[in-house]
């Protein structure tokens, strides 16, 4: 699979563990990264109960990566400060703003130093995540994080129905795509009597003139397919030349579709329009599995 | 003159148009819905149920469903038939797509949950290996249609698209009534995976009359010994509850009758309940003291028993007491409330059904 913007000679690989512990150990050869996120500049009072962060291996504390004056890649800076060489990078995104966490995804995929091969593992915690109701904004992740967008005549737009209305509907009348294509969670699609998540929405749907064909199904249970299938979307949209089109992502929903849409955002570089400071995952639960990310030679 | 609003097809202002005449004619006929009701069930109808296969060019759910309220209830009843509308499941052309897609990927998921005996700890390799793993056991693989109605062409181009270079066209076979001299052009396997559309009773997967009988049964008879240590797995796309428990129950008697060594799995994409309209608060069982239930057994008399809904002691409930609300694009099932498909003896039919059973 090509990767936005790695180096040509190195692929972006996403494998999914469906798995509390994973099955490997390598107490020098992984890292646990805690982010301090930038509304608190102080580490999240997290109880560290779930496994993967209760592994031995070394802790880096950092400072987020959002509202930083330098712009260098805060990868790149790690992989120097600890000579890291093919190091698994757990990453927890517990308490971490959207915007934090597609920014350090974006830094980790536009590291200068992709030959020493240092992945991210995130571990994603079972449940719904937490969708804010407050204004949506328009913004775009950055090395340094978010840049403010303004909206573009040619955006088609991916939320999730999964959110809730009256705000969804706002958004929609803010950024007025020209197409979109709402994002259904499957698993609770096919058994729900009433289609909640669709009818919900009908209002918005209609404004839109959303053709029933549009809408993707996401289905957490096979995060694989669905993140490679989302992201090939994604990058296929022309970003340059006569035909600029604007691909916008509002994630929602369970915490595993939630993740998938705004890592394939970052890898794309698309537009998100989400209300500020959102923080998906707030609380330590049941592990639901654990994504890693690898550039493969 | 009064200006006239124009109403435009598939526009905002014809779906609010159209809500506003559903409660009208509705109310008009005694059932009592609220905005937010009138919108969803408007939502549902044009994106889900106008697309019904059955239903004859030109007519829409909505003519339909006054008509099946109006016809066949009486007005102090409608509001209870009414209640079964709001619990409809309906799977599109779409979710149907999605649903076989989804199976193939939840019996990868399977596979990479079996003990793959991988021996690295390195976590790189472990993942390299581990993938490499999976697709060589995904080529052990034979994958066999047990229904016509499962997209099984889908299937088959999305196991090969997204796993090129590992499958040979040999590891799918569109029907497991084959000869047995064909057997032997399948590639080397360890496992064979059944694909059904739905089991909603367990019944046409594995039944005794007299004898051992359905799909399972007649796979093991027909395949006989080349199925010999292989793991069967059973796949329907949608799976009732009643089901899963006929077909645990059965698959042990009949295993055991038989001398049937194959370790035999269900792997089911989705799991459907009793209908909320008449389960009782468990939502497990059917509750005949529902409004729905006594609907269903006043009206059982306009439905006409054949030798299948015989030998169950009739279907009230839909086929083996399945209680479900569910209509897929192409056809309803059985196992649905009758009062929703039958068209015996004057009943107007809500989503006229096309029997397989002959």
């Amino acid at each position: 699979m090509k990767a936005g913007n790695i180096q040509e000679k190195f692929f972006l690989e996403f494998d999914y563990l469906d798995c509390e512990n994973p099955p490997f150990e390598q107490k020098q050869l992984e890292k646990r990264i805690l982010f301090r996120p930038h509304q608190t500049y102080s580490l999240p009072n997290i109880s560290m109960k779930y496994t993967p962060l209760d592994r031995s291996s070394e802790i880096i504390e950092l400072n987020c990566v959002c509202n930083r004056k330098d712009n260098t890649n805060i990868i790149d800076k790690l992989i120097e400060e600890y000579s890291l060489e093919e190091n698994l990078l757990w990453i927890d995104p517990c308490e971490l703003p959207i915007e934090c966490f597609t920014s350090i995804i974006l830094n980790w995929s536009k590291s200068q130093k992709p030959e020493k091969n240092n992945s991210l593992a995130i571990p994603i915690t079972k449940g719904e995540s937490n969708n804010k109701t407050s204004t949506y904004i328009l913004w775009k992740p950055s090395l340094s994080g978010p840049i403010k967008r303004r909206k573009s005549r040619n955006s088609i737009w991916y939320p999730s129905l999964s959110r809730d209305k009256n705000s969804l509907l706002k958004a929609f009348q803010y950024l007025d795509p020209y197409d979109a294509h709402p994002i259904l969670d499957f698993s609770k699609v096919i058994v729900q009597p009433g289609e909640i998540d669709l009818t919900n929405h009908s209002i918005m749907l209609e404004q839109t003139r959303t053709r029933t064909r549009n809408f993707v199904y996401f289905d957490y249970l096979n995060p694989k397919r669905t993140f490679l299938d989302f992201l090939e979307v994604l990058q296929n949209i022309p970003k340059i030349g006569p035909f600029v089109v604007n691909p916008t992502v509002t994630p929602g929903g369970n915490r595993v579709i939630y993740l998938l849409m705004a890592i394939a955002g970052a890898l794309s570089e698309s537009d998100f329009l989400t209300p500020v400071n959102e923080i998906p995952m707030t609380s330590n639960r049941e592990i639901q599995g654990i994504i890693v990310l690898r550039k493969c030679a | 003159m009064r200006k006239v609003d124009r109403v435009l097809p598939y526009t905002s202002s014809s779906f609010k148009v159209q809500q506003e005449q559903l409660q009208k004619h509705l109310s008009q006929i005694g059932v009592k819905l609220t905005d937010i009701e009138a919108e969803r069930i408007t939502c549902l109808s044009r994106r889900k149920y106008d697309r019904y296969d059955h239903f004859p060019p030109g007519e829409n759910f909505t003519v339909r469903l006054i008509r099946w309220l109006t016809e066949n209830f009486n007005r102090n009843e409608r509001n209870d038939a009414f209640s079964i509308i709001k619990a409809i499941k309906f799977i599109d052309e779409y979710e149907l797509k999605k649903l076989t897609t989804t199976t193939f990927e939840n019996i990868r998921s399977e596979i990479g949950k079996e003990n793959l005996n991988i021996q690295s700890k390195n976590w790189y390799s472990f993942i390299e290996i581990w993938n490499k793993r999976i697709e060589e056991e995904l080529a052990k693989t034979i994958f066999v249609a047990c229904a016509d109605d499962i997209n099984f062409d889908l299937f088959r181009r999305y196991a090969m698209r997204t796993h090129p270079n590992i499958f040979k066209k040999d590891n799918f076979v569109e029907y497991y009534k084959i000869d047995q001299s064909s057997l032997t052009d399948l590639p080397v396997n360890i496992r064979i995976v059944l694909l059904d559309q739905i089991s909603a009773s367990g019944t046409t997967a594995i039944r005794k009359d007299n004898k051992w009988t359905g799909k399972i049964p007649r796979f093991f008879d027909i395949w006989k010994d080349y199925l010999k240590d292989k793991k069967i797995y059973y796949c329907p796309y949608i799976l009732s509850q009643v089901a899963h428990k006929n077909l645990e129950d059965r698959l042990l008697s009949w295993k055991k009758e038989e001398k049937i060594s194959n370790e035999i799995k269900i792997l089911q994409t989705c799991n459907i309940s009793i209908s909320p309209c008449i389960s009782d608060s468990s939502g497990l069982n059917i509750d005949e003291k529902s409004n729905v239930a006594k609907l269903c057994k006043k009206y059982y008399n306009k439905f006409e028993e054949d030798e299948h809904t015989k030998m169950v002691g009739g279907v009230p409930y839909g086929y083996g007491r399945a209680g479900l609300t569910l209509v897929l694009q192409s056809n309803c099932p059985n196992n649905t409330l009758p009062i929703l498909w039958h068209s015996f003896n004057d009943w107007y039919p809500l989503f006229p059904r096309v029997s397989h059973h002959r």
